[in-house]
């Protein structure tokens, strides 16, 4: 009754700024957060009844089969034998490493092919810019079979190398185009200012662009981390030594042949999600700034 | 001093083409050294093994049996496309890709209208929706495995409310083991993973849009939906095309969860070209038949690429 006293009021007098009351009641309102809280539910849910499953010993699995959200006898079992069976920690490093230093050498490749696009104008400028968006659409399986044949050539299959040399090529291509709406965001008279004052070009580069464009060059490190972090299909390819597997082939190799492990299952779910959920509440911020500016502006 | 002397009586006679690159290279220096290291990877990662996977796709090539590599010509095309299991994973990849884009579209366009209202604790309901999008894939198509087996979540939910008792499917369906459901699960699972990615980019584009708009709306008497449909979708259509080519082209592609949730079973309903390629040059061993799969499906993506992207100028044009 009230909203609708309101809403005639304001259409009687719209030069009158009538703001919503804040904890009054509002069809709408209710309906956004019924639907907020599906949304939830469908994000959340699987991890929940992961996470109660893996405090679940395996005989009750099998009883009720895993189709509830109740342990009779909650039990670290499954963590053991996660732990003991398989070499979580050293699978945990393998895809840190790798994530960590794609992320450093994609990002500083990145950062100077982005700014030659930005701000300069040279003969091939727009053939360049072609090819950077074409390899985003280079079938993956395209590429892997000749990377595949290469490393075999030159020894390079079970080693880091396969790895790193792989991703950092599908991550430089969006970083460069994700730094360079950066760099184009930032006004040139900085750096003409700068070469005023004597530095040279590249100097106006190092010491006055890039400190501005940290919050860049943060989400862009975060971004090409992830796509590491997260790839399977090379790792899988490229390594076949169970000291070399990455997070997402250690968790894939859990799969049984015949009978399911649940516990086992779960509690590697858990563990291969929590260090990356800990990740996320840290990087969130920067991670959406990034992606949606690089993106839209490009 | 005597060589740049010598230099300037030498200029003259070479093509002034030629001199004309040389300045060009010289005055763009630091451009080209910028781009330098880039654009070697991006040669002898990317575009190297593209040009050798496409020449390999001429040859019959067996990763099992080194040694002679006779040239075939365009033979390994005529057996694909004559292959039955070629219109079949055909029409599989874009049941798959199609499928999943429409759902992670919908989804994410819902979920960035609800984020864009004026609620409380908006921070956690934003970062709990984009968590799906860092989870790897191969960590959600486990879970999803799990919640769609015969005795998982999602059949103790359907028979709790009474779904099953309307007999489409038996109270502990295995979804990933029936022909027709094995897709749909697969679908369900990359519309999880994906939606937040299309959520944030909608969300992005729709912050751009001014209020007064809104407001001018409302004063005029439309209501939200009349004002969605009116404001908001034509404001954030450049955005709109972007992410679904994007989202195209990245499913198309993408490989990770059926390996993991079917490898392409059960009787080939998951089989996609991409699944299909990978399968003949790992499994089989087959490299020349999978480049020419290969070369196909890049001919396909740039086809849909230049067709969005036509779309794209013009709506930009438009506006």
């Amino acid at each position: 009754m009230a909203a609708i006293r309101t809403q005639s009021l304001a259409q009687a007098k719209p030069t009158v700024q009538v703001r919503a009351p804040r904890f009054r009641f509002s069809w709408q309102q209710a309906l956004t957060y019924a639907l907020l809280a599906l949304l939830v539910a469908l994000v959340l849910v699987p991890f929940l009844w992961m996470l109660v499953g893996s405090f679940r010993p395996n005989y009750e699995h099998m009883q009720r089969q895993g189709s509830s959200l109740w342990i009779e006898h909650p039990t670290f079992e499954n963590y053991q034998r996660l732990f003991a069976e398989y070499d979580f920690a050293r699978y945990f490093l393998n895809s840190t490493f790798v994530a960590l230093v794609t992320a450093t050498f994609a990002t500083s490749v990145s950062a100077f092919a982005g700014y030659s696009l930005a701000r300069f104008r040279f003969p091939g400028h727009g053939l360049v810019g072609f090819l950077i968006l074409t390899t985003q659409m280079l079938p993956t399986v395209a590429i892997i079979i000749p990377l595949f044949l290469w490393f075999k050539r030159f020894m390079l299959i079970d080693t880091y190398w396969a790895l790193l040399i792989a991703y950092n090529a599908f991550a430089i291509p969006f970083c460069t185009w994700m730094l360079r709406g950066f760099f184009s965001s930032i006004p040139p008279e900085l750096e003409e200012a700068a070469q005023v004052d004597g530095a040279s070009q590249l100097g106006a580069f190092l010491k006055i662009v890039l400190p501005l464009s940290a919050p860049g060059l943060l989400a862009t490190a975060i971004f090409s981390f992830i796509l590491a972090w997260q790839e399977f299909l090379f790792a899988v390819t490229f390594t076949s030594r169970a000291d070399l597997r990455t997070l997402t082939v250690g968790i894939a190799s859990m799969r049984g042949k015949d009978v399911i492990d649940w516990g086992l299952l779960n509690a590697g779910v858990v563990v291969t999600t929590i260090p990356l959920a800990i990740l996320f509440v840290l990087v969130q911020r920067y991670l959406v700034q990034g992606l949606t500016a690089g993106a839209i502006k490009g | 001093m005597s060589s740049t002397v010598s230099m300037r009586t030498a200029d003259p006679r070479p093509a002034s083409a030629f001199r004309h690159v040389r300045r060009e290279l010289v005055r763009n220096r630091l451009a080209y050294l910028f781009l330098l290291p880039a654009l070697l990877v991006l040669a002898f990662v990317n575009l190297l093994p593209m040009v050798q996977g496409a020449a390999m796709s001429f040859q019959i090539y067996n990763l099992f049996r080194p040694g002679s590599r006779p040239f075939v010509g365009l033979d390994q095309y005529r057996g694909l496309v004559a292959d039955p299991l070629f219109a079949k994973a055909f029409v599989n990849t874009w049941y798959y890709t199609i499928g999943s884009v429409v759902c992670q579209f919908v989804l994410g366009l819902t979920a960035a209208v609800l984020l864009n209202q004026k609620i409380r604790f908006q921070g956690i309901f934003r970062g709990i929706a984009l968590i799906p999008w860092v989870v790897p894939g191969a960590l959600a198509a486990m879970m999803f495995g799990l919640l769609f087996t015969s005795a998982g979540l999602v059949n103790s939910i359907l028979n709790a409310i009474g779904f099953s008792r309307l007999g489409l499917i038996g109270p502990d369906h295995a979804w990933l083991s029936d022909t027709s459901t094995a897709m749909p699960t697969i679908i369900i699972t990359n519309m999880w993973k994906g939606f937040p990615f299309f959520a944030v980019m909608f969300l992005a584009a729709m912050q751009t849009i001014p209020s007064d708009l809104y407001e001018a709306a409302k004063i005029d008497g439309a209501s939200p939906v009349r004002s969605f449909f009116d404001i908001t979708l034509p404001s954030i259509r450049p955005t709109l095309l972007i992410t679904s080519l994007l989202g195209i082209l990245w499913t198309f592609n993408s490989i990770d969860l059926i390996y993991i949730l079917t490898s392409g079973g059960p009787f080939y309903a998951t089989l996609t070209l991409p699944m299909w390629a990978y399968q003949q040059a790992f499994g089989r061993g087959f490299v020349g038949v999978a480049s020419a799969l290969a070369v196909i499906i890049l001919g396909l993506m740039a086809a849909v690429a230049l067709i969005y992207l036509a779309i794209y100028q013009r709506t930009i044009r438009q506006d």
